[in-house]
């Protein structure tokens, strides 16, 4: 495939080669003045000097090729990247859809010839048969009948059947020039004229799946959805409005698909297909399984107002990317038994305009430091259920992220503040209980030098209680200079 | 057409007059003789403070459970104490029909100026951290939308929301949210409440100087406030100090003289004393 900026001067691009640089690819202007792909630059610079030339991008032509597979999901969900400049369709069941094969692979072409591409189809039973078709045959012969893929493609040469060249080159040797002549020899005779045994049997692998006498699985880009529906739209979408309403005949058609199999979709990816060959991927999830259209439809209507529609919006498909048992319910008689599916809605609404890390539960963990004692969980999962309330010292409410540093007049070594000036304004402590140790967890291998804390509750004069802690040992002070004080945490 | 109304019969307006009071009595959410929305309401019972002082100043007997409760320090260390009485407000919220989580929201200023929610002394406090779902956004609206949410979804026992400087409208907003789901919300206020709110409650807390611990008077104990009730609807302002019972989870009168050591206090000194463990032990 070339690009639409096809510059009208003979142009290659490059690629560093053993002894210097190789033409990768090259334009047609270039091909006219005898310039091959394969060439070394020097050589082709002697021949034309004027050769434009850019390094090659292999990298960028990969994900370039990916992307276009995604965007081939307009025509069916069954899309593959083949090789480093072709793409793979299955399109077992969409023909229909587009008016038949035919129509279906013209479509394919103007569409792709829209975006700047020069692509060339074929059609087959087989991968195998399709590829060759695609890069040998003629124009008017790209498209197999069904069931006679052999006929289609005997015509063909030796090459067409995705060999190696110089497999290419020994069959053209033994005179063997197209695939009709090689379908009908006999198999081992013929294996046994190649140097190794591999190399035979890899034509013949070649030859049976393009004559579909070995299957030949293609893996699609994404798996296969079960849960899919598409809309194609006569004009162009423009409006969000419009988009709004074809999201809801969207849902309106998966609904029944989840329900009759008992499943609820935690993952719904919306794709929205853009005249332009690009696209909108929006994804929306569910903290339970659902099938609600309407609550659905509302995790969207966040979204919605991201989407560009460009030069308008001509195919969505709705995907429920991830899905999960879920039974039929039954209706509370109350209209009341359900506060937990309430929930779990306002978590996905909360979720879907806040973004995901913004809600959370708080879930224990079996840590003796305070700030690691409880962890944020997803509000989906249920929650480890806290521990009965240990015989511990109570635990501030409110806890500082970054403990904040305090001034403090203590009795050494270890008695309680007396006096200590926070935020810049002095307190005089009236109540403390404490120390509490809480040692660094060595068995974690945080690190080496933390100090151990001695935690005090204390309460000031104006009854406001705070949580301190002192960092270090006063014995420690000529090691490790003196002792540090923070307030970590407020009771009140 | 022109239309028609009914034009009140001179001799006999009874019936109108009764409407409108009837009306008026419902914004002003005062229970009225013959209200006939009314009943639906009144059939839930009220969050009382388990305290007859406090009950007793507020009209349902209790806080509403439709309606907004505004709460802030009275000064401006104070903000700490105010978190604290709503806390302590909510770990005695009783579970109704299935209800039981509790919304929090907080945005990441309010969380960096007195520190993020900390599950164990929510457990300390009487309250399970984990049916607390919380939520931190950057910006104030979000709090306010969150919120907002969170009242209208009805399956929440309550929805606490730390929100600074919000106005009247959003105050309004609340109400119109906690009356459809039937949903109280404990709004925070930063340092001071605002000029105009529709909530039906406001308080205004200050610490006052704790208990002393039953077993050691040198540690804090029970904390005390001075509760202020700048606005009740349907009540009248009053001011009280109460103390927070940590053991019973119900509030009482701080009396000065109720809790007095009942022999002379031997000083010690603090060398050696380790509060902490010796109460542990």
């Amino acid at each position: 495939m070339t690009a639409s900026a096809r510059p009208a001067e003979p142009f290659a691009l490059v690629a560093p080669g053993v002894h210097g640089l190789l033409l990768c690819a090259v334009n047609r202007e270039a091909q006219a003045q005898g310039i091959q792909p394969g060439m070394r630059l020097a050589d082709a610079r002697a021949s034309f000097p004027a050769l434009a030339v850019r390094e090659a991008e292999p990298e960028a032509d990969r994900l370039g090729l990916i992307r276009l597979a995604l965007w081939c999901g307009r025509f069916t969900p069954w899309s593959a990247p083949d090789g480093a400049d072709g793409l793979m369709l299955d399109i077992t069941g969409c023909a229909h859809l587009f008016g038949g094969e035919e129509a279906m692979v013209s479509e394919i072409e103007t569409r792709l010839a829209g975006l700047g591409l020069e692509a060339r189809a074929g059609l087959a039973d087989t991968p195998g048969a399709a590829w060759a078709l695609a890069r040998f045959a003629r124009p008017a012969e790209r498209i197999a009948a069904p069931g006679e893929t052999r006929a289609a493609i005997e015509a063909l040469p030796v090459e067409a059947l995705r060999i190696t060249s110089e497999t290419g080159l020994l069959l053209r040797r033994l005179g063997l020039a197209t695939i009709g002549a090689l379908a009908d020899l006999p198999r081992v005779p013929l294996a046994r004229r190649f140097p190794s045994k591999a190399q035979g049997e890899a034509l013949l692998a070649r030859l049976d799946q393009a004559l579909g006498r070995r299957n030949e699985p293609l893996s699609p880009l994404s798996p296969p959805p079960d849960y899919l529906r598409r809309l194609a739209f006569a004009e162009p979408l423009l409006l969000r409005e419009s988009v709004e309403a074809a999201l809801a005949d969207l849902l309106a058609g998966l609904v029944p698909l989840l329900e009759r199999d008992h499943r609820g979709a935690r993952r719904l990816v919306l794709w929205c297909f853009r005249v332009d060959g690009s696209y909108v991927r929006i994804a929306a999830a569910t903290a339970r399984a659902s099938r609600d259209a309407d609550h659905l439809a509302r995790l969207f209507a966040e979204k919605l107002d991201g989407i560009d529609a460009g030069f308008g919006i001509d195919v969505m498909a709705l995907h429920a990317a991830r899905v999960e048992p879920l039974e039929d319910d039954q209706l509370a008689l109350t209209g009341r038994g359900r506060a937990r599916d309430g929930v779990d809605r306002l978590v996905d609404r909360l979720l879907a305009r806040l973004g995901s890390g913004a809600v959370a539960r708080l879930e224990p963990a079996e840590r003796h430091i305070p700030e690691a004692a409880q962890q944020a969980a997803p509000p989906g999962r249920s929650v480890t259920p806290w521990p009965e309330r240990p015989e511990l010292p109570e635990r501030p409410f409110r806890l500082f992220e970054r403990p904040e540093p305090v001034e403090v007049m203590a009795e050494v070594p270890d008695g309680p503040p007396l006096l200590f000036t926070w935020r810049r304004v002095p307190r005089r402590v009236a109540r403390a209980a404490g120390p509490e140790r809480i040692a660094p967890e060595w068995w974690i291998g945080d690190d080496e030098d933390e100090p151990l804390r001695d935690y005090y509750r204390v309460e000031d004069t104006a009854g406001r209680r705070y949580w301190l802690y002192r960092a270090g040992l006063y014995q420690d002070s000529a090691a490790k200079g003196p002792p540090r004080w923070y307030v970590h945490g407020l009771y009140g | 057409m022109p239309l028609s109304r009914p034009e009140p019969v001179s001799g006999a307006p009874a019936a109108d007059l009764a409407d409108l009071r009837c009306r008026i009595a419902a914004l002003e959410r005062r229970p009225a003789a013959f209200g006939a929305g009314q009943a639906e309401k009144q059939a839930v019972a009220p969050w009382t403070f388990g305290f007859d002082t406090l009950d007793g100043a507020l009209p349902p007997g209790g806080l509403a459970h439709d309606a907004v409760h505004e709460a802030a320090g009275a000064e401006h260390g104070d903000g700490p104490a105010a978190v604290a009485f709503l806390v302590a407000l909510l770990a005695r919220l009783q579970r109704r029909d299935g209800r039981e989580a509790v919304l929090v929201c907080q945005s990441r200023a309010a969380a960096a100026r007195f520190g993020r929610l900390y599950g164990p002394g929510w457990r300390d406090l009487g309250l399970d951290p984990a049916r607390v779902l919380h939520v931190a956004v950057r910006r104030d609206a979000d709090v306010l939308w969150a919120a907002e949410e969170g009242l209208r979804c009805g399956a929440l026992a309550a929805v606490l929301a730390d929100l600074d400087g919000a106005g009247f409208t959003a105050s309004r907003r609340l109400s119109l949210a906690a009356q459809e789901g039937l949903t109280p919300a404990l709004v925070l206020r930063d340092d001071r409440l605002g000029p105009a709110s529709a909530a039906a409650s406001r308080w205004r807390v200050a610490a006052l100087p704790g208990a002393a611990d039953p077993f050691d008077e040198r540690a804090p104990g029970n904390p005390r406030w001075a509760l202020e009730l700048v606005r009740c609807r349907g009540g009248r302002p009053m001011t009280c100090k109460v103390e927070w019972n940590r053991e019973t989870g119900s509030f009482g009168l701080a009396a000065a003289l109720a809790h007095r050591p009942a022999a002379p206090v031997v000083a010690r000194p603090w060398a050696g004393d380790h509060d902490g463990q010796r109460k542990a032990g």
